[in-house]
Parts: C-alpha cells; sequence; structure tokens
C-alpha cells in the first residue's frame, strides 16, 4: 500500500475521533479544525512513523502536544479556578452534580490530571492507551487515573475514598482496573 | 472492572460537551483539509526534527486571563454627528479606533461570579491597537479581593496576519512575571509570549471589538446616559444565551465601558460568569507609558522562571 493509500485511509477512520477529541477540549470552529489539520498534517508528514495497528494513540499524542501548546494561555484560568472548591450534592452522589460544576472541577486540576481524564472519560481510551499518549506505563497510568479521579473528588468536596460501583458495564480485565499501583 | 463503573468517572463522562453533529471525513470541509495536507510533502527519516516548541510557564501568565484591554486616544475623534445608521456608526467606530490606535490603553475589568471571590484585572497597552511590525507593550496586575496575585509586563513586536479568532500566535518577546503568592519574580528574555487574542469570555480588547464591530454583528440599540456621559449602547450575543454590550462616547466613538453577562451560574463555564470592562483614556505621555512597567516589591526573589503560586 503505497503511503497517500494508507493516509486516506488513516485519515477516515481517524478524523472523526480528533474532531471529537478537540470538541471534548473546548475546541470549536477554526481553532478545533487547526488541531485536527496540524495533527493529521504531522502525520502525513511522518507517515511510515504510524503505527498501522493502533494509530489513535500515536495521533493523541500529536494532538495533546499540540493542544497543550495551543492552551497554555488558559494555564492560568485554571489556577484561578482551583481556588473555588465546589459544594458537595446533598446525595452525595456524584451523578446527581451538574454538568457544568463537574466540567468546573476538571478544570481546576492540573493539566495532567484534566488529560488523563479526559482521554478516559471523554475520549475512551483504555488506561493503556493513555499510557502511550502519555508517554508512560500502563501501571502509572493506571496510577496517575486513580490520583487524578481523587483530586477531582476531593475538588468536588466528596469523599475521595468512596468508590462506588456506577452503571454496569461488564468488561473484565487488569488493563482496565482503576486500582491504585504504587 | 473498567474505569467507568467508578461513579464519579462515569457521572463526568456524561458531562462530556455536546457534540454539534457528528463529524464525517465525508464532510466537505474534512475534504478541504485532506487536499490541503497533500499539498504538503512527507519527511525524509533523516531530516526529521523535532516539531514541538515548549513555552515556558510565564507565557501562560503573560497572555492569560487577557478579559479585558483598554483603550486611551491621544486625541478627540473628529465626529460630532450622530451617525444615523448601523452602517454610518460602524464607520465612524471604527474611524475613532484608528484615530486612537496610538494612544496608550487603560482598562479595568471586574470578573464576578456568584459567591466568589472579587477578581479584577488592570491592564495597561501601549499602544492601544498595534499594526504588524511595531512593538507592543501589554501589563496585566491581577488582583483577588483587592490583593495582587500577579503583575505581568510582555514586550513583543506585533506579528504580520490577524490575531482575530486565533488562541496561539507564538512570537519572541520580553516578559516580566511578579507573583506575589510566592513573593518571587523573572525576567525572562526571548521568550515564547503568545501574541493571539484573547477572546475569552467575550471580545473585550480594542481589536476585538474592533473585530466584532468591522463585522456588522451588533444592534444599536440608541442613545443613553452612562454615568452622566452621553454614550451610544450597542449588544450582540457572543454564544447563546449570553449578551455583550459595549458603550460609546456618543461624541467621539470610543469605548467607554463594556459588558459581558452569561447565564448566572458559576466557574467553570467560560460564559457562565458576569465581566465588566471600564475603558479609561491616557495620553501616551512618559508619566503614563511609565504604569507599563511593573514595581517589583521589595523582598521579592528573582527566579530563572516564573515559580507556579500554590493552587495552581
Amino acid at each position: 500500500m503505497d503511503a497517500e493509500t494508507r493516509f486516506r485511509a488513516l485519515f477516515d477512520s481517524a478524523y472523526p475521533a480528533l474532531r471529537r477529541y478537540a470538541r471534548n477540549r473546548g475546541l470549536a470552529g477554526v481553532d478545533g479544525e487547526d488541531l485536527v489539520a496540524g495533527t493529521l498534517e504531522i502525520a502525513w508528514r511522518r507517515i511510515d512513523d504510524v503505527p498501522v495497528d493502533d494509530p489513535l494513540p500515536w495521533l493523541y499524542v500529536v494532538a495533546h502536544n499540540l493542544w497543550r501548546n495551543q492552551t497554555r494561555k488558559d494555564r492560568r484560568r485554571s489556577e484561578i479556578l482551583a481556588r473555588f472548591p465546589a459544594s458537595p450534592p446533598a446525595s452525595g452522589d456524584p451523578a446527581d452534580l451538574p454538568h457544568d460544576v463537574l466540567r468546573a472541577a476538571l478544570e481546576s486540576l492540573s493539566e495532567d490530571d484534566q488529560e488523563v481524564l479526559r482521554l478516559i472519560a471523554w475520549d475512551g481510551l483504555t488506561p493503556a492507551q493513555v499510557a502511550t499518549v502519555m508517554g508512560c506505563t500502563p501501571v502509572a497510568a493506571r496510577s496517575r487515573l486513580h490520583r487524578a479521579r481523587n483530586r477531582l473528588a476531593e475538588r468536588l468536596g466528596l469523599d475521595p475514598r468512596v468508590q462506588q460501583a456506577g452503571p454496569a458495564r461488564q468488561k473484565q480485565g487488569d488493563d482496565t482496573d482503576l486500582k491504585e499501583v504504587s | 472492572m473498567t474505569p467507568l463503573d467508578d461513579d464519579l468517572l462515569s457521572a463526568l463522562s456524561a458531562a462530556r460537551p455536546v457534540q454539534q453533529e457528528e463529524p464525517t471525513a465525508a464532510s466537505p470541509e474534512a475534504q478541504a483539509m485532506l487536499t490541503r495536507i497533500f499539498g504538503t510533502e512527507t519527511v525524509p527519516r533523516r531530516r526529521r526534527r523535532r516539531w514541538m516548541i515548549a513555552a515556558p510557564a510565564g507565557v501562560a501568565a503573560a497572555a492569560a486571563v487577557a478579559v479585558g484591554l483598554v483603550w486611551a486616544p491621544g486625541k478627540p475623534a473628529p465626529h460630532t454627528a450622530p451617525p444615523a445608521s448601523p452602517t454610518n456608526l460602524r464607520t465612524a467606530v471604527l474611524a475613532a479606533f484608528e484615530d486612537a490606535s496610538g494612544s496608550m490603553s487603560h482598562a479595568v475589568v471586574t470578573w464576578t461570579v456568584p459567591g466568589s471571590p472579587k477578581i479584577t484585572f488592570e491592564r495597561w497597552t501601549y499602544p492601544g491597537t498595534a499594526k504588524p511590525g511595531q512593538l507592543r507593550r501589554i501589563r496585566q496586575l491581577e488582583r483577588v479581593n483587592g490583593s495582587p496575585s500577579q503583575d505581568v509586563e510582555t514586550i513583543y513586536t506585533v506579528p504580520g496576519g490577524s490575531a482575530a479568532g486565533r488562541t496561539k500566535v507564538l512570537v519572541k518577546g520580553e516578559l516580566i512575571d511578579i507573583e506575589y503568592q510566592t513573593r518571587s519574580w523573572s525576567r525572562q528574555k526571548n521568550t515564547e509570549i503568545n501574541a493571539a487574542d484573547d477572546a475569552w469570555p467575550a471580545p473585550t480588547t480594542p481589536d476585538e471589538i474592533r473585530q466584532q464591530i468591522a463585522d456588522g454583528h451588533f444592534t444599536v440599540k440608541g442613545k443613553v446616559s452612562l454615568e452622566g456621559r452621553a454614550a451610544i449602547e450597542l449588544t450582540w450575543s457572543p454564544a447563546p444565551q449570553t449578551v455583550s454590550r459595549l458603550w460609546v462616547d456618543a461624541k467621539t466613538y470610543l469605548p467607554l465601558k463594556s459588558s459581558f453577562d452569561g447565564k448566572a451560574g458559576r466557574l467553570g463555564d467560560e460564559y457562565n460568569s458576569s465581566v465588566v470592562t471600564v475603558y479609561d483614556i491616557l495620553p501616551a505621555i512618559d508619566a503614563n507609558l511609565a504604569l507599563l512597567k511593573p514595581p517589583i516589591p521589595a523582598g521579592f526573589k528573582e527566579t530563572a522562571a516564573p515559580t507556579t503560586p500554590a493552587g495552581g
């Protein structure tokens, strides 16, 4: 398969995912398009380096780095947001929290904490794929996720130690376990 | 058990931003993008370089939270008759902006969120609107509940091309960052600065306001009295459930005040807040230009790079 044919196939499969990635990070319109185009342009230029079997994590690494540069100026806003913890829901159930409160709490975390949570909760990656994106081992990725999740809970006024079972998801496997690894 | 079996992560997943429509690679925008990408060449392995640029942390502080700006004409704009139509008003306001472009601008921005500390930004900019190639100096002093928390000066040459609507226009420049929480300061020469306009949460800089006016996306509400001054009120909606208002002087057509009102709510959603910016006019004389340089408080320690404030 020549490079152009391969890239066309990659483009068709990755474009929707990258647009969602951009949207999940608040990038719409021109900014979102810039991020997707920048990511795919690098993929085209480095097509030989793009993994054939599972290219998405590789593309997310590129998008993640581009996005971090693009939004560094928002860091200061996050610092301000971090000063205002939210009120916990009376029921203690995170599902009762308004979505804007959850997003506000997420924004108040560090960039790395935000990203690991977004990759899991919004982009649907497994901890193993997150490890590729964040340049760490799967064990470290699970550990980062655990810590980020607890910091999010603290920011929301929830007890970080309480980890209730959510909607039934039957998938099993150590690779997706949220258990702290230290 | 998957991570999303956890209640909190499940709730966070449900709070994911809503996609307006499912993106598809067959869309005209996607196909145009594909054509553009094929217009670039692949890079042979041996010539590849690292493509990432690591911007210093201070850049964020310098360019962030740019909620407001300033305005200051060196002379009153020569427009005295109220324009009769939005088109005439647009012409008059743009002409006034042009007349004032060489002046120093000053603004005080108040950011209000119910139940949160009062945050204000005071910003000095010279020149008020700069052309490509011009040296621009901006100082922004942030206060929380009246106490300074950060004071930053950035100096850079304005790049060519429009920054309107973009969040990243990196240029080389100089930055002085004073962090009150850590009682430290740093001077970074030849560092990267984001020269993009920051339209968060609504257009409030002269360039952004000028762009909104130039685009004609406003409604003329009419002549009003603003704290005893004759003003013309304009409104537009930068996002659903939001309103931006701008009052321009009825004689000079320069900005006096602007406001942004999102739906009452919490921090986090950038549109859920209220921002009021009061514009001031400062002639570009030495005494005013001296205000661009942030004073370094006694006892503050110089660092090589800005330290991150606690809680950041």
